[in-house]
């Protein structure tokens, strides 16, 4: 039911109860007609009420729903009129909120994850990897080698283990087995999650926000090697229909534009140029996006402009594994 | 406490089902968390074994871990299982009365050179004697008790000294409980060594809790034990156990880094490899299913004029007239034949599905195995169903009879990530299957062939194919290779045939135990 068919029922409702207000004559029948009457009157006109305040003052959403409803209850007539000028008052003048020059910007989903507490050096994982070549089949340092690839990050790790699940020592392949699984097993109920949410009847703003989650979830699967061959192609499927999706919902936010790039480059389709534009209209540091525009000129041969993008990266916002190509490729000195 | 609190744990929907009882038995088969009441390869083996022996009686020692963990009787007890008790290690069991004691001192001095031993096996060989009298002191009769550890003056003494001396873990709490909640079940098990009938010869089949039951009995009675391991028992708790999040780890100011483990989940791995040695001590022959598990016993402590090899075997005849069921054509469909648990790695064989699927729509993947026994597991399968659009194409049928479904099968896969010699196979191969499997246990040897003196292994041909662990793309495309050429299907149709009738049958795997059976019966001069 539409906002305005729910305010002229609930107007209805008021009304009748009104009408049973005056003509009561102290008899318990005329009481409990109003207090009925009045009580689905609030229920209908809280649905309205909420849905016409600013989104800063929706959530959490049950409890407002209730609050309103409450206080339409309680206050019949003047209440209506209460509320009504609120709304007004707070859609016409909306509270001044200083402009900072800063906007609100979602990380990329897969650098957002992939952080850990305390810096890993970037060859840690090359080191343990050699490690578990060099050792000796049945040798039960391997083991431990294998499980000290818990403290670095998914993305690095995953190669290393994959790797490991064709060890001729059953005991090494099970361990990475279960490593991978444990990844895959939180971030596909993540996902199962986000879908059943999906199916529930929500606010196209808790849909948008869940879409883009989803998203970040189907992306994660992706950035962090676990799915492979026809599973990545339809994860990245996913992702990119969650991506749009949320954007048909009204997202148009640095962070999204950002990930569809991602998204679209790894599937090297020409339009992650347009999607990282847009990621760059939207707000989102140029020197994020610096990198993967570079590495689009690099795949359309357009070397001239791979120079140009990364001389353009600020020297103090390279990270290590990006260092030597920026100083290869802009002859500014690798510098650590 | 008394010896007969242990006979009595009831499963849930065994209450007033009426389990066996007697007097004595042949055989007391020692049977860890399998027959009757899980369904699965190891059980369908003793089942096989228990029938194809009716002149002997059986005798079992069920162990679980909760009763609520198992529902009812699985199986149909064959009527020479004569005795059948069940056991739950990790119930909650009522303290024993508390009364303050010393404990006696050269019980604990032997406890002392024992746990010596446990800590470094190698470096203390010469305390494998004291291992020995220590198991001794465990019986009813003996010098220590479970008061003694949970109450003596010397119990408590050697907690804190061995906490001091060896636990690279701050908490004395998490290493009190540790040391508390490890040592119950042994406790749990000697009380049901006091109790067992008694039987001729004792047979375990894997290494662990049961395994050490068997090595108490056989201490206490002279019997004979028999092991024989399907998987590899230490090996699959030591992956659970660095899985494991319940084990307690913690950093001192200056400790350790990720690599090294926790001190816990190293003194948990311990008690699994000194129970599965002391099983090894014990018994006699150690039977592995195929040459790399028995070579894999040996490396783990197994005296290598001990072990020996027998592979399992089917009764190809009942398998046979599938063959003539089905048509010319090769059917779209590929079975998984398993339970639905962690170890089978159903998911991957769903991600393969999916690939299946994009290259071949007409495709059905078959899931047929019961999903009870895991059902978050199972849960978590059907939404990856649902999460790759695969709902037209997977479908779970639970539990069904081999004869009824593998005439409309193309392919049998195995995606495990760890298995022995599974018999799902070896009746894909009787009814003319070719298998596509991981390369875990014996496929390889099933597939391929072993390699043998005469060749005859190998030479029987190529019954299917092999892939890595978890790697749906491969499984995916191996399955197709096979779908999609009728020739190729039909050479390895055929090599599967061949194989299981020369090598997997049921009279040769029987042969060998009527040997190992009619052995230790005579031992005890019967």
């Amino acid at each position: 039911m539409g906002n305005g068919k729910l305010l002229f029922a609930a107007a209805g409702f008021e009304s009748a109860a009104l009408y049973a207000l005056i003509r009561q004559d102290g008899s318990l029948g005329w009481f409990v007609a109003f207090l009925a009457l009045n009580g689905l009157a609030s229920v209908l006109l809280a649905l309205p009420i909420y849905a016409a305040l600013p989104p800063h003052y929706r959530v959490p959403r049950l409890p407002v729903l209730a609050f309103i409803a409450v206080f339409l209850f309680f206050t019949p007539v003047l209440g209506w009129l209460g509320l009504l000028i609120a709304v007004m008052v707070s859609r016409l003048w909306p509270a001044h909120r200083p402009d900072t020059g800063f906007g609100q910007i979602a990380l990329d989903a897969g650098e957002r994850l992939d952080r850990r507490p305390g810096s890993v050096h970037p060859v840690r994982e090359a080191a343990i990897a050699a490690r578990l070549r060099e050792l000796p089949p049945g040798s039960g340092q391997r083991l431990t080698a294998l499980h000290a690839l818990r403290a670095l990050p998914s993305r690095a790790a995953n190669p290393v283990l994959r790797e490991m699940l064709g060890d001729p020592q059953e005991d090494v392949r099970l361990l990475a087995y279960g490593m991978i699984d444990e990844q895959e097993k939180r971030l596909n109920a993540a996902i199962q999650r986000e879908r059943q949410l999906q199916r529930t009847e929500r606010l196209p703003a808790e849909r948008r926000d869940g879409m883009a989650r989803l998203a970040a979830l189907y992306w994660e699967l992706v950035y962090n090697g676990l799915a492979q061959g026809d599973l990545r192609e339809h994860a990245l499927t996913q992702a990119l229909r969650s991506v749009e999706a949320a954007q048909t919902l009204g997202a148009d936010d640095a962070g999204l534009w950002f990930l569809k790039g991602r998204l679209l480059q790894v599937r090297g389709a020409p339009a992650a140029q347009d999607a990282f534009n847009r990621a760059l209209a939207c707000g989102m540091p140029r020197s994020r996006v610096l990198p993967y525009l570079a590495e689009l000129a690099f795949d359309a041969r357009r070397f001239g402009e791979v120079h140009d993008l990364l001389a353009e990266v600020p020297p103090q916002q390279v990270t290590p594994r990006l260092r030597p190509i920026v100083a290869f490729w802009s002859g500014r000195e690798a510098t650590a | 406490m008394k010896p007969t609190e242990d006979r009595g744990a009831r499963l849930p929907e065994s209450r007033g089902v009426k389990l066996p009882r007697a007097e004595r038995a042949d055989i007391g088969l020692l049977l860890e968390g399998t027959f009757p009441y899980v369904y699965g390869g190891v059980s369908s083996w003793v089942y096989q074994i228990i029938r194809a022996f009716p002149e002997l009686t059986f005798a079992i020692a069920f162990l679980g871990s909760r009763a609520e963990d198992y529902g009812g009787l699985k199986y149909e007890l064959p009527p020479n299982v004569v005795h059948l008790e069940t056991h739950f290690l990790h119930e909650k069991q009522p303290p024993p009365v508390l009364h303050a004691r010393d404990g006696d001192a050269q019980a604990f001095a032997t406890i002392e050179r024992a746990h010596r031993y446990f800590r470094t096996p190698h470096a203390h060989r010469a305390d494998i004697a004291q291992v020995g009298e220590l198991l001794g002191e465990l019986s009813a009769g003996g010098r220590l008790s479970e008061s003694d550890q949970l109450y003596s003056r010397r119990g408590w003494r050697f907690i804190t000294e061995s906490y001091r001396a060896f636990c690279s873990d701050p908490s004395f709490v998490d290493y009190f409980w540790t040391v508390r909640t490890m040592h119950a079940p042994i406790w749990r098990l000697t009380r049901i060594a006091d109790t067992f009938i008694p039987v001729r010869a004792y047979h375990s089949v894997s290494t662990g809790y049961a395994g050490f039951l068997g090595t108490l009995l056989r201490r206490r009675s002279g019997r004979p034990l028999i092991l024989s391991e399907h998987g590899i028992y230490t090996k699959e708790r030591k992956i659970d156990l660095f899985q494991a999040q319940w084990i307690a780890e913690h950093h001192g100011a200056f400790g350790g880094e990720a690599s090294d483990g926790s001190y816990f989940r190293q003194m948990w791995i311990r008690f699994f490899e000194a129970l599965g040695q002391l099983c090894y001590d014990a018994a006699d022959p150690i039977v592995a299913l195929f040459e790399a598990n028995r070579q894999r016993q040996i490396a783990d402590g197994a005296a290598a004029e001990r072990t020996r090899s027998i592979p399992n075997g089917i009764d190809v005849a009942r398998y046979a007239p599938l063959r003539a069921r089905r048509g010319q054509a090769v059917p779209p469909v590929l079975c998984l034949i398993g339970r639905v648990v962690p170890i089978k790695d159903i998911k991957t064989f769903i991600r393969a599905m999916r690939v299946v699927a994009n290259r071949m729509p007409q495709a059905q993947g078959w899931i047929v195995g019961p999903e009870d026994e895991d059902a978050a597991y199972g849960a978590e399968c059907r939404s990856l169903v649902q999460g790759l659009d695969l709902g037209g194409q997977v479908r779970f049928l639970g539990f069904r009879q081999m004869q009824d479904i593998l005439h409309q099968v193309g392919v049998v896969v195995l995606s495990s990530i760890s298995e022995a010699l599974p018999l799902a196979v070896l009746e894909g191969f009787a009814a003319g299957v070719p298998a596509v499997c991981t390369d875990v246990g014996s496929c390889r040897e099933l597939v391929y062939g072993a390699e043998r003196a005469d060749g005859a292994g190998r030479a029987l041909g190529v019954a299917g194919r092999i892939v890595g662990i978890a790697d749906p793309q491969a499984l995916a495309a191996a399955a197709l290779e096979l779908l999609n050429d009728s020739a190729q299907w039909q050479a390895a149709s055929a090599a599967a045939i061949r194989r299981v009738e020369r090598f997997y049958t049921q009279q040769r795997m029987v042969a060998a135990y009527r040997d190992i059976y009619q052995a230790a019966l005579a031992a005890n001069g019967d």
